[in-house]
Parts: structure tokens; sequence; C-alpha cells
């Protein structure tokens, strides 16, 4: 499957592709984006099957591109990986249309967890 | 606001030992920044219902090592971005589980990171209402929150 990533941080893109290795996702193709306008280019270009994203973001949020997305009609996962999650946000998040919310910092289980029945199928 | 120093420390060592495997603890004595040597400082503003700053002041080593561990590389090849890039993502981090702490509908800002000798940040009608020091891998960190009164 492909796997998009999209965070302002590089290093958190990083740890991220790190984090999904250490779950056992470490086969499957990965692109990265720097915020959600980067993110909404990558997926008209590569079609990805799974969005992994962060909430707070320059130029377009989190927030904002699953709204573009689901506007689109996109079908794939979309969760986010963010450093906050209130039940406000988590409420949001759902609403939306977003499959998980995973909190950072987190482990490879919580990937393993929220990804692991859509990557292992 | 009171912060629960137990809160505060339990956030901060468990994103330096989850993100970065570093060894990290608090410590009451008080804990200062080398004197006379460069630092850096990553500071994150929150607004809403409670209004304030989370910063997080570290040695220039220190953030070297911990750019270091994030990127996977060695102390030599991390550049100046790249530290800048991983103690704003840690500073984001830290206020944001903070925001968990505060009232629902609070918003955290884009982390902003400087760096210098011996300078002092303050915030315009704000004052420290929690500050805890740290001893990581035998260096200073000092995590500080600041409320606008």
């Amino acid at each position: 499957m492909k796997i998009l990533v999209v965070d302002d941080s590089k290093a958190m893109r990083m740890i991220v592709l790190r984090t999904l290795r250490q779950a056992g996702f470490g086969d499957h193709e990965t692109k990265e984006a720097a915020d959600g306008k980067e993110g909404l280019d990558l997926v008209h270009q590569w079609a990805p099957d799974v969005i992994i994203s962060d909430w707070n973001m320059p130029n377009m949020n989190g927030l904002e591109f699953l709204q573009a997305l689901k506007g689109e009609g996109f079908a794939g996962l979309f969760g986010f990986v963010t450093t906050e999650g209130s039940p406000k946000m988590r409420d949001t998040a759902m609403e939306e249309g977003a499959s998980f919310l995973i909190t950072k910092p987190f482990t490879a289980q919580s990937f393993q967890t929220e990804l692991g029945p859509t990557l292992n199928g | 606001m009171h912060f629960n120093e137990e809160d505060v420390n339990r956030i901060v060592t468990d994103i330096w030992t989850t993100i970065l495997d570093l060894e990290i603890e608090q410590v009451q004595d008080v804990v200062a920044l080398p004197p006379g040597q460069r630092s850096m400082v990553g500071c994150i503003q929150i607004a809403g219902e409670w209004q304030g700053a989370v910063t997080l002041f570290c040695p220039d080593s220190l953030v070297r090592k911990s750019a270091a561990s994030m990127f996977g590389m060695s102390e030599d090849e991390v550049s100046e971005e790249e530290m800048q890039d991983t103690l704003g993502e840690l500073t984001n981090m830290t206020a944001g589980n903070i925001n968990t702490l505060l009232p629902q509908g609070c918003t955290i800002s884009l982390p902003s990171v400087a760096e210098g000798i011996d300078y002092k940040i303050t915030i315009p009608g704000g004052r420290i209402t929690t500050q805890l020091g740290f001893m990581c891998e035998g260096e200073p960190m000092i995590a500080a929150i600041m409320e606008r009164v």
C-alpha cells in the first residue's frame, strides 16, 4: 500500500517513518509532505491508500487537509498524529471523517493498533 | 492557573524517553544553563481561556544530541536547521500535551526557536507559573510555563 506522511517537522516525519518500520509496516511504499497543501498535491499525483497527518501545520492545517480530501471524495484511510488529544479535537476529527487520532509521543504499538487492521490485511 | 509539577514532569520525561530514547530526570536543585555558552529556546504560545507560553531552554550541545537521536545520525552531521526543527518539535509536543490540562478550546501556535548567549525571554504581562529543571545525559534542560495575566 502507499502511505503518505504529512508533518511540517522533518524530524517528526522521520520518526513517524521509523515507527512505521518498528510496527512492522516497513515494506509499504511511503512519501512525505510538509503541510496540507503539499499533501493535497501529492494525493492528486500519487493517490495514497493511507494518510498519516499532523494537525497543527502552516499553509493548510491537518483539519483543512482532511476536509479538502473528503470534499473530493477521498476514500482511503486518514488519521491524525498530533500533540493534542483532547476529547473535543478527537470528536472533531471523527466527525470530519478521520479514522484515528494518535497523540505524540507515540509508540510502535499505537501504530500497530490503529493501522494494523488496514496494513496487515 | 496552577500546574501540577508531577503532570509536567511526566509529560516531559515521556517525550524525551519515548521520542529521543535519552535518559532524563527532574532535579530539585536549581538548574541553570552554562553561562557564556550558546543555548537555544523553543517557545509555543497558547491562546484561549488561558493565555501563556511553554518554553524549553537547552544548551546547544543537548539540542545537537537530541537532533542526532531524532534524525538517526551522528552529532557531527546534524545541521543548524535540524537542531531548530528538533527543539521546535519537542516544544510542540510538550505544549500540546500541556494544553490537554487547560480549559477546552485553547489553541497552540506553531513553534518558534531562538538561540544566543546569556539571553532572557519575557512575555509582556506574563509571569512564570511553573518551572522544572531536568538533567539529560549530564546536561541541564529547563521547562517553563509562563502565564499572561
